[in-house]
């Protein structure tokens, strides 16, 4: 399980999505579960990517859903989660993978599950039980995750970070005028990764990555 | 004082003595113990204003259908009245989505049950009987006949002060715009503190008791409470035939 943290517009979203994308090119079935956004809303805006292809989901390599449905459908929707609702939450996620077949998963954004949290404890507590969910299943997952830009923060509770494999920093730097998307592996456990940091271009032909040069002043 | 000759009750003797002492908006209260009447003597009392107001029949505890039959039952025409099931709309409204919600949570939920459904546009408040009840209350504008029979159910869902809160809201009502209002309770329902919060609030409070007698059951009606006229409390002897409730010889 994978933190993809990152502030507004930095392409939490947008990477989430090639992430499926390449997996699904490949035969890994992959299932976006979407909190925040509208899973119409969500395909509209994906069409403006070549690398989409709207057919991955009409044939079900990818499934998107949308987790305000299942709060729904569940009868989750009051303002904050009890503990044994949390379970229900976790299990439905679970036998939704399960169904689907999905080996990667994307949940967007972990935040927004986290007002219906709300404490630590619980916050928590429900990563932990995902993460175990995601791991019986086989699956490699990416929690988006939304913070602002203060240095050494990586997530909403402080938890996130420790409990998940890999923390992917996503973050906009301003240069010369410009607003840079910046990507940083800050953990990647049981790896020997780099932790520069890299400049990435979201194209409609996917991601371009490229080492972020350290010539130049940087505007704060 | 009333200056309308719009039957009270229905009963014609029991009428005859309250009228007079009753404003023209008015709420009676009736108290009764299990089998005495009291959906009876609140159909009577709705019936009784056919022809002069709106009548609005609220009920809790039956099906319209099985309302409307009693009504038939003792040659009232329930066409003009207007039916109201708060069981009903409570049942759809709260008892049917959590019974779906215990059937999806012991299933378990799949990928069928997610397509095509709409994200919920609006946030999702919780359903209010109370609400839904006061809205209709607050439309009424011109004398009106309304029945809440009865106020058993709501007890169950809501705490007292919130029933009397709601006995209050259609006694200003009454008083408003002008209309006769009856809520109907179980004895069995109220504690002393309840009871007495309701008949405070009764311009006209009535009990009404069932007691064995041999193999049959008599009937009575207590007037135990006619505001600011205690010399018109009575307790009568009641028949039933097939025109409702009338005075025992």
């Amino acid at each position: 399980m994978v933190l993809m943290a990152g502030g507004v517009g930095t392409g939490k979203t947008t990477l989430c999505l090639e992430f499926l994308v390449r997996g699904a090119e490949k035969g890994e079935k992959g299932l976006f579960i979407s909190v925040t956004e509208a899973s119409t809303k969500l395909l509209q805006n994906f069409t403006t990517f070549e690398f989409f292809r709207p057919d991955l989901v009409q044939h079900e390599l990818i499934t998107i859903v949308d987790l305000p449905i299942i709060y729904e459908r569940l009868g989750l929707n009051r303002e904050e989660l009890k503990p044994g609702e949390v379970d229900i939450l976790v299990r439905t996620i679970q036998d939704l993978v399960r169904e689907s077949g999905a080996r990667r998963v994307v949940v967007d954004s972990l935040t927004s599950v986290g007002f219906r949290v709300r404490s630590e404890e619980k916050a928590r507590d429900f990563i932990l039980k995902l993460g175990q969910a995601f791991s019986d299943l086989g699956t490699t997952s990416l929690m988006v995750a939304e913070v602002g830009a203060v240095p050494g923060v990586h997530s909403l509770y402080g938890v996130e970070e420790a409990i998940v494999d890999g923390v992917v920093m996503l973050s906009n730097v301003r240069r010369r005028g410009d607003l840079l998307r910046v990507l940083q592996v800050i953990k990647m456990r049981g790896t020997v990764h780099s932790r520069a940091q890299y400049v990435i271009e979201l194209t409609p032909i996917g991601m371009l990555m490229a080492p972020f040069l350290k010539g130049g002043r940087l505007e704060t | 004082m009333t200056t309308s000759d719009e039957p009270l009750l229905g009963i014609p003797d029991i009428d005859a003595g309250l009228m007079p002492y009753l404003p023209p908006g008015c709420l009676i209260v009736v108290i009764g113990t299990p089998g005495s009447g009291s959906h009876l003597l609140a159909k009577q009392f709705a019936q009784a204003g056919i022809g002069s107001t709106p009548v609005l029949y609220y009920t809790t505890s039956e099906r319209t259908s099985d309302a409307q039959d009693a009504f038939r039952s003792f040659h009232w025409d329930p066409e003009p009245v207007k039916f109201g099931n708060l069981s009903d709309d409570y049942y759809r409204r709260v008892l049917e989505p959590q019974m779906e919600v215990s059937r999806l949570r012991e299933r378990g939920l799949r990928l069928e049950d997610l397509r095509n459904a709409r994200r919920p546009e609006v946030p999702l408040a919780p359903y209010s009987l109370v609400g839904r009840f006061l809205n209709d209350l607050a439309l009424l504008d011109s004398p009106f006949r309304l029945v809440l029979d009865s106020l058993d159910f709501l007890l169950e869902l809501l705490e007292v002060p919130d029933v009397v809160n709601l006995v209050r809201q259609i006694r200003s009502r009454t008083q408003l715009v002008g209309g006769k209002a009856m809520v109907t309770v179980q004895q069995a329902s109220l504690d002393n503190r309840s009871s007495a919060m309701l008949e405070d609030v009764a311009d006209l409070g009535i009990t009404l008791r069932s007691e064995p007698n041999g193999a049959t059951f008599d009937h009575t009606l207590e007037v135990r409470k006619l505001r600011n006229h205690p010399e018109q409390t009575q307790i009568r002897k009641l028949l039933i035939n097939d025109s409702g409730f009338h005075i025992a010889p």
